[in-house]
């Protein structure tokens, strides 16, 4: 696995995440979101932005699995794309879904796991499993 | 705006190599066979040539190219974005340049070894673009993982499953069946085929929903009307060339639209091509639709207007991309079964239907669309 190269547009995010923190951005001026960050906002083209704790809540869009290049079974991934309660958009690994558990539309909780990569470092990174009231007894 | 071309430019000459798994040569060596093709084709020689249209992602180089063919000077070159999305726009840049007076004859040219070389469906060993710091690290590794998230979307939004993908790759093996420049010559399949290839994205794309990954080039040329009106094996005519994005939009992550199943950028382009045509989706004869997935036809039929939003399926299924149907689509069995290359093959397709020299010939073909999602073309005859 690969860990995320923080560019100078992204790296407030990233390092919240390393602490523990999913920060995302708005507009300092007209409070608008936006995320992946960047550098304008696309409303008021103001440069100045603040972060914000996410709810931590969302929605899954769409989910995969991966089966090439063939993986290992303990490397298999859900992987989904989650829409979380503050508009933003995540590519997420999705946990605690038994196979043909319902995965789309189903309301999520955000977490922060440790990885370690390829190269051997460790990398924290959001995830995502079903809120509490969304599991199975 | 649209751009209409039609009295302007049009596509003379088209040249290929064989399409492979191993060619053998080298990336250049393929351009300058199929551009030397594709310039002869157009009753030119080198010396004719003064622009150049490639990809971005295309390794051979125009000074190395002008090299090997000899030609002289060069008044206009550029590159598309988008990867294969961008294949129609090398054919719009080119019109441009002709239709300006920028150029007199544009060669349009895409060449790799896609298969014995560098492959696309095998994971780089580390990050490229930023785009990629939000998939990448959580294992969307390969382009089939970065656009089955969007396609699931559409596929749960509809419930469109992967067997009804598989009626597209039928369909496309099919025409590439009787195509005898086709990789899969003779090598039709069955829907059971299809349910039988292995995952390679669950529960989105199976092998058979992949395109192939081949060596091979390709190449144009584009210039005036008048001289594709002088060959005797005739050209095509540009009657309309587009591009299409989108705010919000996002390369091959295009996770960010409001309707995450279906980016408004191929709807952006069919708009500008059905206003500066004066045609409609009823007038097109044949559509030849770039498929580096089985899905992708099915957003371009309902982008491009040929049924509604959620009607591919049964558009595909009442048999209406099939030569004889109401739109044949790919009829030289697209990326799927003819070769990928970058999608420029299929406008080669495009232009041989309006000569009537296509191995799968169909009986009256007026007009032809030719679309790469973000980009495309309306081809009529000269």
């Amino acid at each position: 696995m690969l860990a995320p190269q923080p560019t100078a547009d992204d790296r407030h995010y990233w390092g919240g995440i390393a602490a523990g923190e999913l920060l995302l951005q708005r507009c300092s001026e007209c409070q608008l979101m936006r995320h992946p960050p960047r550098p304008m906002c696309p409303h008021c083209h103001s440069l100045h932005w603040e972060t914000f704790p996410s709810a931590l809540t969302g929605t899954v869009l769409s989910w995969i699995i991966p089966r090439h290049p063939p993986v290992a079974p303990q490397d298999e991934r859900l992987i989904g794309l989650v829409e979380t309660d503050d508009g933003a958009r995540l590519v997420v690994n999705l946990h605690d879904f038994a196979p043909g558990d319902p995965v789309n539309e189903v309301r999520v909780e955000l977490f922060m796991r440790e990885f370690e990569t390829t190269a051997g470092e460790h990398v924290t990174l959001p995830q995502a499993r079903p809120l509490p009231s969304q599991r199975k007894p | 705006m649209t751009f209409k071309p039609a009295e302007r430019a049009a596509i003379a000459g088209i040249g290929h190599t064989e399409y492979s798994k191993h060619s053998g040569r080298s990336e250049m060596q393929l351009a300058a066979e199929a551009s030397l093709a594709a310039i002869s084709d157009a009753g030119l020689t080198p010396a004719a040539i003064d622009g150049m249209v490639t990809f971005t992602l295309d390794q051979n180089d125009e000074l190395e190219l002008m090299s090997n063919l000899g030609i002289s000077e060069l008044n206009y070159f550029s590159r598309t974005t988008n990867g294969g999305a961008g294949a129609c726009a090398t054919v719009m840049h080119a019109a441009i340049a002709v239709a300006s007076g920028t150029a007199k004859a544009v060669l349009v040219y895409r060449a790799f070894n896609e298969r014995s070389g560098h492959r696309f469906g095998v994971p780089a060993p580390g990050l490229r673009m930023k785009a990629e710091n939000y998939s990448a690290p959580f294992g969307v590794r390969t382009p089939a993982q970065a656009y089955s998230l969007t396609f699931q979307h559409y596929m749960h939004k509809y419930g469109v499953t992967n067997a009804d993908l598989g009626l597209y790759s039928v369909v496309a093996r099919q025409h590439a069946a009787t195509n005898p420049d086709a990789w899969f010559y003779q090598r039709p399949i069955t829907l059971e085929d299809h349910q039988q290839s292995r995952w390679i994205v669950e529960p989105v794309l199976r092998l058979l929903d992949c395109c192939q990954e081949s060596d091979g080039g390709v190449a144009m040329v584009v210039t005036s009307p008048e001289r594709a009106r002088d060959l005797p094996q005739g050209g095509a005519r540009i009657l309309a060339a587009a591009q299409g994005e989108a705010f919000g939009g996002a390369m091959i992550w295009d996770y960010y639209h409001p309707d995450p199943s279906s980016g408004p950028e191929f709807a952006v382009t069919g708009r500008q091509l059905w206003a500066a045509s004066g045609l409609t989706p009823a007038d097109i004869d044949a559509a030849m639709l770039y498929e580096n997935f089985s899905p992708v036809v099915f957003l371009q039929l309902e982008s491009f207007g040929f049924c509604g939003p959620g009607e591919a399926r049964d558009f595909i299924a009442e048999g209406n991309i099939g030569l004889k149907g109401r739109l044949p689509v790919n009829t030289h069995g697209g990326l799927l079964g003819e070769a990928y290359i970058h999608g420029l093959n299929s406008i080669l397709e495009s232009v041989r239907q309006l000569r009537g020299t296509a191995a799968n010939q169909l009986d009256k073909v007026d007009h032809v669309l030719a679309a790469s999602g973000r980009s495309a073309l309306v081809l009529g005859r000269t």
